[in-house]
């Protein structure tokens, strides 16, 4: 089930990239809490992050709604990644 | 029994103690009720004036007797996976990188066809997010009844299946969310702005009639009692029907007040302020 939250991010996130071989998420599991590591390609953390954080927020409350089945908090990281 | 519908109104030491003996009260949990708050209550200054909360809930179906919060125990066994490791679904990967169109052709008025577009490309993004997400559900898309004078009625994605409550979320959040996403999706394929709404088992729907006969009913009573009433905190597009719904009534004033997810629909009196 939490690989769920993996594949859901990294399916939006790489939907909304312009580079989508540089999108990675890292799962790190918890007793009760799962953080979720995404990062992406250089210039696009503003694709994922979005106007006011609505995109990088959107994402958090599906994931919530999925945690929240399992008890889990969830957390989402948003990395850059890649130095040019 | 009476009408199962009746709003009732309970009152307790602290608003979210009302909310939550109303909802055991129904049997119901937040989605499926309109709560309004008809006296916010205090504490009391240095333990002086202390007065309890009132708050009324409105069901939107009747009380059904389902476990109101997911039990402890996951209850998914039957959905263990959905099939996700097929082909990666980002096929359109090398077009969007070719050539970032730069979409100044763009039609005035979408043709028919390209708003099949919207349709089909919704109807499949959306699907994808829902089987990553685990939730088994069907996909239904039809038009709205009208539109605008300056748009085409939307598409309306309508998702059904059991057990959607999640997909709702607290005061239809993460419905909210999911519409948000999928519209980013399809926008970013057809490189324009997608004009689609998702429901989930017509929750919007009841919403926008419980919300219309709630405004008017509020509205009565601001100019029977002659003093403002505020409503719970809404999202936009709820705050949005009740301004619409009061907008020809004279006898009073609507406005919104707070700030972000915790704006809320005050109605006064006219004259009042």
């Amino acid at each position: 089930m939490t690989s769920k939250m993996k594949d859901l991010v990294e399916f939006i996130a790489k939907t909304i990239v312009d580079d989508p071989s540089l999108v990675q998420v890292n799962e790190i599991e918890g007793a009760t809490s799962i953080i979720l590591e995404l990062s992406v390609g250089p210039d696009e953390m503003g694709r994922i992050i979005g106007r006011g954080g609505r995109v990088a927020n959107a994402i958090r409350v599906l994931l919530r709604s999925l945690a929240a089945k399992e008890g889990k908090r969830v957390t989402l990281e948003i990395i850059e990644s890649g130095e040019r | 029994m009476t009408d199962p519908l009746q709003p009732i109104d309970v009152t307790a030491p602290s608003l979210e103690q009302a909310i939550e003996d109303g909802l055991t009260q129904l049997g119901l949990t937040r989605d499926d009720v309109i709560i309004e708050i008809i006296e916010e209550g205090s504490r009391g200054v240095l333990g002086m004036g202390a007065r309890p909360a009132v708050v009324r809930l409105t069901p939107l179906k009747s009380p059904i007797p389902h476990q109101a919060s997911p039990p402890p125990r996951p209850r998914q066994t039957t959905t263990k996976q959905a099939p996700v490791e097929e082909a990666p679904p980002t096929a359109p990967e090398a077009e969007v990188d070719a050539e970032p169109t730069p979409v100044r052709a763009l039609a005035p008025q979408p043709s028919p066809e390209s708003m099949d577009d919207d349709a089909r490309v919704a109807t499949e993004a959306l699907t994808e997010l829902l089987s990553y997400m685990g939730i088994q559900a069907e996909v239904q898309a039809h038009r709205a009844e009208e539109g605008t004078p300056d748009e085409d009625a939307p598409w309306v994605l309508d998702v059904h299946g059991e057990d959607l409550g999640i997909l709702i979320g607290r005061r239809g959040e993460t419905l909210n969310a999911l519409q948000y996403i999928t519209r980013l999706i399809v926008s970013r394929e057809l490189q324009r702005r997608a004009n689609i709404v998702i429901d989930v088992e017509g929750y919007k729907a009841r919403r926008e009639t419980a919300l219309r006969k709630l405004a008017l009913r509020m509205a009565k009573q601001v100019k029977q009692v002659g003093r403002p009433i505020t409503l719970e905190p809404m999202p936009p597009n709820e705050r949005r029907i009740i301004h619409i719904t009061l907008r020809e009534d004279k006898g009073v004033d609507t406005e919104s007040v707070g700030v972000g997810d915790q704006r809320k629909v005050t109605i006064s009196p006219v004259g009042e302020r």
